[in-house]
């Protein structure tokens, strides 16, 4: 009877444990706990928010108002919901004028604007702060302002042209900067890059001011990104920039840069320059890509960006996404205005001469004509 | 007679126009000799255009001062000189207009020779060529064009002053109204195209005033 019992209490207990065994590895299933931690993950994130902003809340961080105007979301307090209000719908319109309606909703975003308090002097103009509110509650990127709808509404520009270069991959960013240009191209920006041209030593920068298109592609780095080596540079490029590098070769690299720039062997340079890293590559006109860019997307229009979104990340394919035609036909446009803008600008030219004689004239006729003793 | 004219006209702008020859001569040696260390082409284009401005701002106030010194003596007169005058006004007028010209001449003279003696006695940068004779044409014409203006506003009356007044005062509020109407009209921006893009009026002061460039 005694182990009768006793064999009872060691079943149970049996039964018991294997229960409880059964429930702790079902808890172990991969799925199942993967799929508690990011239950445990998305809470951790949803407390950390709320205790960003409750502690933003505490120090009176975070304006309390919010208005939504075209691409932005804006906290800001009551005294500057007209001036939030007017810039973000100004900052819009540029947008929207440039990137059409593709780029007004990539540019969307939650920003917060506040009046800094400071001891200001009779006749200082107010200062606002303006940040992003980034997905935490968290404010980053403060930049002052003079509370004034232009300084806010350009703040609210850069910040969105920012925003919308990030949607690129590295090599588009690499090569047309920061952020995407929101401006029209100017005549600076084919001046220098005549200037540019002109003073390269450079067979293919001579090439493309003589109307090589291709050569211009190349001196832009828009083609040839496979090899850049190769395609971005001539023998006497390589040479010069072995040449500027000197000394800061390793020892192991010496002889073969003292075998390009001495003895001129192109395959010295090529040996010494493919140990650098790729990106460390930077073509002729490399600054001037981003007007290559800002021209494409003045020939492409409002609906510029939603095909550039859609390009691969690589210079060429993006521009001609931009402008809708072909990369050539792009370049063949940038040269033409680099030319012009040569002719426009020459120290004096006769339209200019004929102007200022005929304003001799006018001016002249004018006094013989007009008394003060009449 | 006009011997005469222009011999009171230079009594009265000579120090305005002796200032002028040593600021037009020394203006291209001091843009050269700001770039001559510069550590490239580009760099060295960059220092000569900052010196750009100099050049329209001198040729503005040489003509200001010529203009003004031009009417100033009939002004303090009353006109009665002008008046015993046994001519008619439109001949006094051309006669002090060419008597004024002729004053800016010493200036425009100055800056030729000093951009010669530039840009011959120095080796520039690879790529870049030196434009005396068109920066010296340039600064000529600048002058006459202050020169005419400002003759013509010293000479007007009190009417046409106001006249040109008003049409700027017009512009003005026209721009204010449609910016705040929300036209984007640019009713400033045109007219500014129209007075200082070539070929418009104003337009040789604007645009690169450069003695070396590519």
């Amino acid at each position: 009877m005694c182990d009768a019992r006793r064999l009872a209490t060691c079943l149970s207990l049996l039964v018991v444990l294997a229960t409880a065994g059964a429930r702790t590895l079902r808890g172990q299933d991969p799925a199942a706990y993967r799929a508690r931690i990011e239950r445990l993950q998305r809470t951790q994130a949803a407390l950390a928010a709320l205790a960003a902003r409750q502690d933003s809340a505490r120090r009176g961080a975070i304006p309390r108002d919010t208005i939504v105007e075209g691409a932005f979301t804006i906290l800001v307090d009551s005294a500057d919901r007209a001036l939030a209000r007017s810039a973000a719908a100004r900052a819009t319109r540029v947008i929207a004028s440039r990137m059409g309606a593709a780029g007004v909703a990539a540019a969307a975003r939650t920003i917060a604007v506040r009046r800094v308090a400071r001891a200001n002097k009779p006749g200082t103009p107010p200062v606002v702060e303006v940040m992003d509110v980034d997905s935490t509650g968290r404010l980053t990127g403060a930049q002052q302002q003079v509370a004034d709808v232009d300084a806010v509404a350009r703040d609210l520009e850069e910040r969105s042209a920012r925003r919308l270069m990030s949607a690129f991959g590295p090599a588009v960013q690499r090569w047309a900067g920061r952020d995407i240009p929101l401006d029209l191209p100017g005549t600076d920006a084919w001046r220098n890059a005549h200037i540019d041209l002109v003073l390269s030593q450079s067979s293919i920068a001579r090439a493309c001011l003589d109307g090589d298109v291709s050569a211009c592609g190349r001196a832009l780095g828009l083609v040839g990104r496979d090899a850049p080596l190769a395609n971005w540079y001539d023998a006497q490029d390589r040479r010069f920039l072995v040449e500027r590098m000197r000394g800061q070769w390793t020892p192991g690299l010496q002889r073969d840069a003292a075998g390009c720039v001495a003895a001129r062997l192109d395959s010295a340079c090529n040996s010494v320059l493919a140990t650098l890293p790729t990106d460390a590559l930077t073509p002729l006109l490399g600054g001037e890509g981003r007007d290559v860019l800002r021209l494409a997307m003045s020939i492409g229009g409002p609906g510029a960006f939603a095909r550039m979104q859609a390009a691969a990340d690589d210079p060429a394919a993006v521009v001609q996404a931009a402008a809708g035609i072909s990369t050539d036909s792009v370049l063949a446009t940038w040269h033409t205005l680099v030319i012009q803008a040569r002719e426009q600008d020459a120290t004096l030219r006769l339209s200019t001469a004929v102007g200022a004689l005929f304003c001799v004239g006018v001016c002249g006729a004018l006094s013989l004509r007009s008394s003060r003793w009449r | 007679m006009f011997r005469m004219i222009l011999k009171t006209q230079w009594k009265w702008a000579r120090i305005a126009v002796l200032a002028g020859v040593v600021g037009a001569f020394a203006v291209p040696m001091f843009s050269f000799a700001s770039a001559r260390d510069a550590v490239s082409p580009r760099a060295f284009i960059d220092a000569m255009q900052g010196w750009g401005a100099a050049y329209g701002f001198l040729a503005g106030v040489l003509g200001l001062l010529v203009a003004m010194s031009a009417w100033s003596s009939d002004y303090r007169g009353r006109h009665v000189y002008a008046l015993s005058l046994p001519i008619e006004r439109w001949r006094y007028v051309l006669l002090r207009f060419g008597a004024g010209v002729v004053c800016l001449i010493p200036p425009v003279i100055a800056l030729g020779v000093s951009a010669v003696l530039v840009t011959s006695t120095h080796a520039l940068p690879d790529g870049l060529h030196g434009y005396p004779v068109a920066l010296t044409i340039r600064f000529a014409l600048a002058a006459l064009v202050a020169f005419a203006l400002f003759f013509a506003a010293s000479s007007a009356t009190s009417r046409a002053a106001a006249a040109v007044l008003g049409l700027i005062a017009v512009l003005v509020v026209a721009e204010i109204l449609t910016d705040s109407a929300g036209l984007d009209v640019g009713i400033l921006d045109h007219v500014g195209r129209f007075v200082f893009v070539s070929p418009g009026l104003l337009s040789v002061f604007t645009g690169r005033w450069m003695l070396i460039d590519v």
